[in-house]
């Protein structure tokens, strides 16, 4: 709870200096493909995006808030699991699926080019909602956490056109939560994103 | 609205707000779900032999269904078991024969779904037999118990029970149980084969469970 009101004040903070710039804003949406680097669920999620506010102090400084989801969904056929000391042990086959929900406030710093592409190199702090759920024969278990959430990106803005506010968004970057699931022995969530999206920039 | 842009990023926004999806359940089996529990301290290599009554005791709400099953769908069952237990070394003994291992078998079906019960809820059920047997009477025990609690649609439990230290220890300990649980076909046959499989699997996972 404390890392959610440390991100809204930053939040806060920088809408109020936002609110007193008359410098450039990005609102963009993007399709984000995840590649989960982890063990509970390890299939590439194409249900992905995100959708995200910039705001540019100066042509090299941007701060932003973003919110980014990624369903997961797997697989697992009949497999035998133990707990710690073998006394029990279970047999099945599930569907795994994992929702995920990071939510941050993102620091960029841009590069000037002086042509249509605009790199740049980004860092999102927050908080991550992820609910994982096991489903087999006709029961399920789940369970939903937050998580506090960091995600380094790199990515570049091209303009399509030279006089036109349409960005097209290109971003790759790595996820890293802090998640918990004991059931699911899930000690955090870490995957590779890439997303492509569209952009208007004023 | 001055920018068609804003148009395609409001459509774009509602496609991908759909957010979280649904899992894709598939290509999910029906085969039971097998879990086994031990009692840790159970040396299994102590024991030489065993009995299983050929009926099977049956839990049911519906109001229609007997308490025990019997017949050639007991049989097959229990014949199963009879093979695993006969390939792991033990030796089935006949009544009135005193043997180191009870069996015992419960199936239990659960029309109404989403109803959790605490664990070991079933025993006492009406219908169901007592801890009272031909080799005395004994209180249950359970150091174990079934992993799963929530029964919905179908349950076959497996108990096995040490009789030979059963008066050293003063109760009727259960070392072993089955468990398969799972949705239940409408024909008998397929559930058979499910439950004939899942007692096979349950062995195969346990193989600390020999002579």
């Amino acid at each position: 709870m404390k890392k959610l009101m440390i991100i809204l004040a930053i939040f806060l903070t920088g809408s109020t200096v936002m609110a007193q710039s008359n410098t450039a804003n990005l609102f963009g949406v993007s399709w984000e493909m995840a590649f989960p680097n982890g063990d509970f669920v390890s299939k590439p999620s194409y249900l992905g995006g995100r959708i995200e506010y910039r705001h540019f102090f100066s042509d090299k400084i941007a701060t932003g808030l973003s919110l980014a989801w990624n369903n997961y969904d797997e697989y697992v056929d009949h497999k035998t699991y133990e707990n710690a000391d073998q006394t029990q042990a279970i047999t099945t086959d599930m569907e795994r699926f994992v929702f995920s929900m990071p939510i941050t406030a993102d620091f960029y710093y841009n590069f000037k080019t002086g042509n249509r592409f605009s790199p740049y190199i980004g860092l999102g702090l927050g908080a991550q909602y992820s609910s994982q759920e096991a489903y087999y024969n006709i029961y399920v278990s789940e369970d939903n956490n937050w998580g506090f959430v960091a995600r380094p990106q790199i990515g570049t803005l091209i303009s399509l056109q030279p006089t036109s506010p349409t960005r097209l968004i290109l971003a790759a970057g790595y996820n890293y939560a802090t998640n918990k699931n004991e059931s699911f022995r899930i000690d955090n969530q870490q995957n590779f994103w890439i997303s492509i999206g569209i952009g208007w920039k004023n | 609205m001055k920018n068609p842009v804003f148009l395609l990023i409001a459509a774009v926004t509602g496609v991908l707000f759909s957010c979280k999806s649904s899992p894709d359940l598939g290509k999910l089996s029906t085969a039971f779900i097998v879990s086994t529990n031990r009692a840790k301290t159970a040396n299994f290599s102590g024991y030489t032999t065993y009995h299983i009554p050929d009926t099977i005791s049956f839990v049911s709400n519906d109001k229609d269904d007997d308490t025990l099953i019997t017949g050639a769908p007991a049989q097959t069952i229990v014949n199963e078991i009879k093979k695993n237990m006969d390939a792991r070394g033990y030796t089935f003994v006949a009544r009135p024969a005193i043997p180191d291992l009870a069996l015992r078998a419960v199936a239990i079906k659960q029309v109404n779904t989403g109803v959790a019960y605490p664990p070991g809820w079933w025993w006492g059920y009406p219908g169901y037999p007592g801890g009272c047997w031909y080799w005395g009477c004994y209180p249950p025990y359970y150091p174990i118990y079934p992993t799963v609690y929530q029964y919905t649609v179908g349950d076959f439990i497996l108990e096995t029970f040490d009789v030979k230290n059963a008066e050293t220890n003063n109760n009727l300990q259960a070392i072993w149980l089955a468990q398969l649980s799972g949705v239940l076909s409408s024909t008998t046959t397929t559930n058979i084969e499910r439950t004939v499989d899942g007692i096979n699997q349950a062995y195969l996972q346990s193989p600390y469970f020999k002579k």
